[in-house]
């Protein structure tokens, strides 16, 4: 948690399923009944015109890309500097990917993993972390 | 039916490019296109069109105002930040070519030489757009989403350091031959590159475009029209706009195939357009808010086969005596950062024969908008 980050609103179209799921410590999204294609971010229908639901995923994933951001940073990060972001893409679906921090334990500052441990495609397992008091999100455990 | 050949750029103007400058964003605004039309020995009572960014800040009505345009009868706006510039000025061209309007100014005009002005430091604390997604988990900058498709791509395809070093070493060359530019008088060599401090890693200081105060404008006018005016026209070949399915703008991860975006849609509907290849290109003008847009755009819109850009780059060829002379004023990274507007400007210079850094016979000039974002390009040639 990070006071004074900016946060996303959770309040947006189609997306009241994926945050539901974190409140329950669960990853989930938009899946496709009909033609089994998964969606992230949040939309309206699957491209096939069918109905989208949101179901859990497995939360395994692999590093897909990632960085090491140095300053200038907005205030809020500038302590954490320099800190690596990831890209994580879910074994559900290639291109189903998020980004979020890496952490070896939840909990763990956003500058705790050493980017020295990083190749693209190692292993990568979701966990329910707070970026403020009561906005969930996936952190991606190495 | 085409726009080919039927719109001409007839006049260029641009204001000082640097840091502080005293005018205000609108000031520099007016003095460019002033320049613009001086150039075009165009009335500023004939420009009946205006279009420029949604990002723009002073409003096409203030322009008329303070320059004496108009009236107006067609106006316009391009989306998505550095990828609406050959937008801005194809949809003036199409206004023209179809008779919509008779004569066009687009302009940009910026002042974000202080560190505040940043759109990116200017992030609200609840985010309600797609980077809500991503901000919050500290990717913030336009470099850092730009950092996460370069490693990606380097992993695919191999080492791209070298690559992006040349680039930035070559604009810069360029830059120091061009009294206008930014870093005119300011050499870099590779050992400089490299000693950069590293941004967003792989990504250096020197990956990253300026921040300028200043403003550039051109001139439309129909082809016919443009051949009685005072300069020799540039003829637009081509226009194309691309927006591939899945694409967000800049924090684009989330398709199957990242690495091939809107660029490839832009290039394969430019190309569609026009007799000419990229083989035909003289001198190219790819946006570079981030030197590794230039590699990605080399190989979208089909200069070198998909991976194989690095080392076409590395081979020299952006240089002067190189296979695609590319940016030759010093670009986003050396001359100035004008959302792309200095790169059309650049581009009409070449095919005018009076650039700083002039390419022998340059007959056509590709330019492109930002490879991140949706995007658009243009086909420039010389007329005749």
């Amino acid at each position: 948690m990070i006071d004074g980050i900016p946060l996303p609103a959770r309040d947006g179209p189609f997306e009241a399923g994926f945050w539901r799921a974190l409140e329950r410590g669960e990853l989930a999204h938009q899946n496709c009944a009909d033609c089994g294609v998964w969606h992230f971010p949040p939309r309206w229908r699957c491209h096939c015109g069918q109905p989208l639901a949101y179901r859990a995923v497995s939360g395994n994933a692999r590093l897909w890309s990632w960085t090491v951001i140095h300053p200038p940073v907005l205030p809020a990060f500038a302590p954490f500097a320099p800190y690596p972001v990831a890209i994580a893409e879910l074994a559900e679906a290639p291109g189903l990917r998020m980004v979020g921090p890496l952490v070896q334990t939840a909990g763990d500052p956003i500058n705790h993993v050493d980017p020295s441990r990083l190749t693209i495609g190692m292993p990568l397992q979701a966990c329910i972390v707070e970026l403020a008091e009561g906005t969930p999100w996936p952190a991606w455990k190495i | 039916m085409t726009i080919a050949g039927k719109v001409a750029i007839a006049g260029i103007g641009q204001t000082q490019f640097g840091r502080g400058l005293a005018e205000s964003e609108r000031e520099l605004a007016y003095m460019a296109i002033d320049m613009a039309l001086k150039d075009a020995g165009i009335e500023p009572s004939e420009i009946d069109a205006l279009s420029s960014y949604t990002m723009e800040a002073t409003p096409d009505f203030e322009i008329v105002r303070n320059l004496g345009l108009g009236p107006l009868s067609y106006f316009s706006q391009a989306p998505h930040g550095g990828g609406a510039g050959p937008a801005a000025i194809g949809h003036a061209a199409m206004a023209l070519a179809t008779g919509q309007a008779k004569a066009a100014v687009v302009w940009r005009a910026r002042k974000r030489s202080a560190a505040g002005t940043r759109v990116w430091a200017q992030s609200v604390p609840v985010l309600n757009d797609h980077w809500k997604w991503s901000r919050p988990s500290g990717l913030l900058r336009p470099v850092d989403e730009v950092a996460m498709i370069a490693r990606r791509y380097a992993h695919q395809y191999g080492d791209i350091a070298p690559a992006l070093a040349e680039i930035a070493v070559t604009l810069r060359r360029y830059a120091c031959a061009n009294p206008a530019a930014t870093m005119y008088g300011k050499p870099m060599d590779e050992a400089d590159y490299h000693a950069s401090r590293m941004v967003a890693d792989p990504l250096r200081l020197f990956d990253n475009c300026l921040e300028t105060d200043g403003a550039v404008a051109l001139v439309l006018l129909p082809a016919t029209r443009a051949r009685d005016a005072r300069q020799p026209p540039v003829l637009i070949e081509a226009f194309a706009q691309g927006l591939v399915p899945g694409h967000q703008s800049m924090a684009d991860f989330h398709r199957a195939d990242a690495l091939t975006g809107s660029s490839a849609v832009t290039a394969e509907h430019l190309w569609q357009r026009t007799a000419f290849t990229a083989a035909d290109v003289d001198v190219a003008q790819f946006y570079d808010a981030f030197s590794p847009m230039i590699l990605f755009s080399l190989e979208a819109y089909g200069f070198a086969p998909r991976g194989e850009g690095a080392r076409m780059i590395v081979e020299g060829a952006l240089r002067p005596d190189g296979a695609l002379p590319t940016n030759t004023a010093g670009g986003g990274l050396s001359e100035a950062y004008l959302h792309g507007m200095n790169l059309a400007t650049e581009a009409v210079r070449q095919l005018r024969g009076t650039a700083t850094t002039q390419i022998a016979d340059a007959r056509l000039a590709l330019v492109t908008g930002c490879d991140a974002t949706p995007n658009g390009a243009l086909l420039l040639r010389r007329d005749g």
